[in-house]
């Protein structure tokens, strides 16, 4: 048998051995770089345990706001819960937007404007205005907010809301959290409409989108 | 072998920094949810009656006039004793008039009218019906009536001749 040069030996186990750790590196990769829902070990990937790095957001489909509009005008308050569900060890951030561009409420051509209000700067709702509010969130102050039907406007005079965010716009943040969120955790959103007699009947309506992400 | 070994700690260094990037990569999960804010806006579920019997009234007719204006978008309902009438012309001019029929005894009409906000407004009227005296109760009254009146005349009468005969016997004087 013929001998070989201790060198070449040495050569060959190096190649052999990087390659070997270059396959086990790009076979990890290709696991973790698949959705956690599929079929995979059980294991800490990124900040997700297995499985854990779903997410599930749901609302309630339907807010319905009733107004009956009297002479200075009336206003309605409801609400919507948003849950959040995720086993992320870093928890989640829940946004919401108008789901497009245009944020007035509509009825053919007739519409209610969104409140000139802010994220930042909240304001009491005006006639014939629509706005979003979340107790202690931001400026919008503590509240309580109760559900109110055609009530007159100076009964809420002490909350202030929000015209929601176009499509197109920064989405406000409604929630973020550093913790996993299991059981569900839910934000109260709270809707607003103020209404005289001035608002042509009909049914106004728009879209809101709530988007929640892992962090 | 010392070439092997450094060959060892290249590739965990790489393995290492790759383990790094895939947390780094690693895809957050996102998920939207969307609700619809639907507004309403109704007007109030008045109307203005222009003709209804007073609470409590009693009568012997056999229907009753209601009629009234609502606003668009209210709509009018009308039972009597539980049974729905079926209201006219409101569609056209949201003027209803109707000659809602009467039942012998109590009559309680309940007109509530709504809006698409489920908003409704109930006024109650309580109407009386009775029947009107049989046809043979007045023949009989007539009757004795009739009855009463020939007797009477028949005692003027009398009365008139023995005041004739009284009359004609004054003797005469000699």
């Amino acid at each position: 048998m013929p001998h070989r040069p201790l060198y070449k030996v040495n050569t060959c186990m190096r190649r052999v051995a990087t390659s070997v750790l270059l396959l086990a590196a790009v076979f990890l990769m290709s696991g973790l770089s698949v959705s956690a829902d599929s079929t995979y070990g059980s294991g800490l990937y990124g900040s997700c345990q297995y499985g854990s790095c779903s997410i599930t957001v749901t609302s309630s489909g339907t807010v319905n706001l009733n107004v009956s509009p009297a002479p200075g005008g009336v206003c309605t308050v409801q609400s919507d819960s948003v849950a959040v569900l995720t086993d992320n060890s870093n928890g989640y951030n829940l946004t919401v937007t108008d789901s497009s561009t245009n944020t007035h409420l509509i009825n053919g051509s007739n519409t209610i404007s969104a409140s000139s209000g802010t994220y930042a700067s909240p304001t009491n709702l005006a006639t014939n205005t629509w706005g979003y509010r979340v107790d202690g969130l931001g400026s919008f102050g503590s509240g309580p907010t109760t559900a109110q039907s055609n009530v007159t406007p100076s009964t809420i005079s002490s909350l202030t809301f929000a015209g929601m965010a176009a499509s197109n716009q920064t989405p406000v943040q409604l929630a973020n959290t550093s913790a996993p969120a299991d059981p569900a955790q839910t934000t109260t959103v709270w809707y607003g409409v103020c209404a005289d007699q001035t608002q042509p009947n009909g049914t106004y309506s728009t879209q809101v989108t709530y988007t929640g992400i892992t962090n | 072998m010392v070439s092997m070994a450094r060959a060892v700690r290249r590739g965990l260094a790489i393995l290492a920094v790759l383990l790094v990037l895939s947390g780094l990569l690693w895809p957050a999960s996102t998920l939207a949810a969307t609700t619809n804010v639907q507004v309403n806006v109704c007007p109030e579920p008045h109307i203005a009656f222009l003709t209804k019997p007073a609470n409590n009234t009693h009568t012997t007719m056999t229907s009753v006039v209601l009629s009234g204006k609502q606003t668009t978008g209210v709509s009018v309902r009308i039972t009597n004793n539980g049974q729905v009438y079926p209201v006219s012309n409101q569609a056209l001019s949201n003027l209803f008039t109707d000659d809602v029929p009467l039942q012998l005894g109590l009559n309680r009409f309940t007109i509530t009218t709504s809006n698409a906000c489920n908003q409704a407004q109930t006024t109650r009227l309580a109407v009386y019906r009775t029947a009107p005296p049989a046809a043979a109760v007045w023949q009989i009254l007539c009757i004795i009536e009739l009855l009463i009146i020939l007797l009477l005349i028949t005692l003027l009468v009398l009365c008139k001749r023995h005041r004739r005969g009284g009359e004609d016997a004054t003797p005469t004087t000699l």
